[in-house]
């Protein structure tokens, strides 16, 4: 291997990280060179190094306060739950609106797989009903017709 | 960490999905200072970390009922403090804040670093443990979040790269990567401060 390769490899290798294999060839090389053995003097320091840094210690408090933070957001759920429960007592009349959209939606949507045309009136009813004798002062058939006929058939006498 | 540590964990957290304290509580003794000082090396404040510590245990006790042990319960643990750490750092980073005197896109530059000149420390002689904590905080502080936070795990909690991997949700190559990265940065950084250590 070349050295640049060992050197990437270094990193690994100081972290044990490396297989047998390659491990025992980046061993032999650094025994060879300088420049490497170097190289990993200086990473293996500045990673010693690091590992001097001390930390913290916890707050004597931290447990009693993450306690305290999980009773808090157990009473807001539970307060949020009995709002809902203040704002809609009782279910039943949310079922009863609930099934009467239902209800609505359903039977729009039968009536458009009975009658797909949009009406359930023929075309002839339609040109029937809408006759244009329909709307006369006294349609025909109708009592109206009748008597002014009795009428103007008296007259004509 | 042991097979018998991996099921207590599983089992105090099964204990903690079913409600019982006590069990979250032993969790929380076993894990905080390890998610605190996590937090704290990321975040380099304390009090920040200690904000994240309990938020990341507020958050393990919310998702003790959805979580299954397919992995150490460390490994999902550190997972969560990770992503709370980053997602704090972007954050941050957003109100323009600066960050323990870093920022994650100056990471060559050693010259932007606040510390001060070696002669004048000869840290080698009398460098106090205190100055010492600076000056490392602030290197590992110079690195960009992901490099920072795979030293932290290895370094500091000694995770394989197949965990640190799993933690950051990266390749076991990209782990090596940064790490490698990681370390070139910190060799400079640290370099006047190592000589006789």
């Amino acid at each position: 291997m070349k050295c640049e390769e060992i050197q990437r490899k270094l990193s690994a290798f100081i972290d044990k990280e490396l297989k047998q294999k390659d491990a025992k060839l980046i061993r032999e090389h650094l025994n060879k060179c300088t420049g490497c053995a170097e190289e990993l003097r200086a990473i293996s320091s500045a990673w010693d190094f690091v590992e001097t840094a001390e930390g913290i210690e916890p707050s004597p408090y931290f447990w009693t306060k993450l306690s305290a933070r999980i009773d808090e957001q157990t009473t807001q759920r539970a307060e949020r739950w009995s709002f809902v429960k203040r704002l809609f007592p009782k279910p039943i009349p949310i079922f009863a609106a609930a099934a009467l959209v239902l209800g609505v939606l359903l039977g729009n949507f039968v009536g458009r797989m009975l009658y797909p045309n949009g009406s359930y009136m023929n075309t002839n009813g339609t040109a029937e009903a809408l006759a244009l004798n329909t709307f006369d002062d006294l349609p025909s058939g109708s009592l109206g017709e009748a008597y002014y006929s009795l009428l103007t058939e008296g007259g004509e006498q | 960490m042991s097979e018998h540590q991996i099921t207590s964990d599983w089992e105090l957290m099964r204990l903690t999905s079913e409600g019982d304290r006590a069990a979250f509580k032993r969790l929380v003794e076993k894990y905080h200072k390890a998610v605190l000082n996590l937090a704290y090396r990321f975040l380099g404040n304390r009090e920040e970390a200690e904000d994240a510590a309990q938020e990341v245990f507020l958050r393990v006790y919310n998702s003790a009922k959805r979580y299954e042990p397919q992995a150490q319960f460390t490994t999902w643990l550190f997972r969560i403090a990770t992503n709370f750490c980053l997602n704090k750092l972007r954050h941050r980073q957003r109100l323009q804040e600066v960050p323990l005197e870093s920022s994650s896109n100056r990471t060559e530059q050693v010259s932007d670093l606040n510390l001060p000149a070696p002669e004048q420390t000869r840290p080698d002689d009398h460098l106090e443990q205190k100055e010492r904590n600076r000056i490392i905080a602030e290197s590992i502080a110079s690195l960009p979040p992901n490099q920072r936070m795979a030293v932290i795990l290895k370094r500091f909690e000694g995770l394989s790269y197949q965990e640190i991997a799993k933690v950051l949700n990266v390749s076991v190559s990209a782990v090596e990567s940064l790490l490698f990265r990681a370390k070139q940065t910190l060799k400079k950084k640290l370099e006047p401060y190592v000589q006789n250590v």
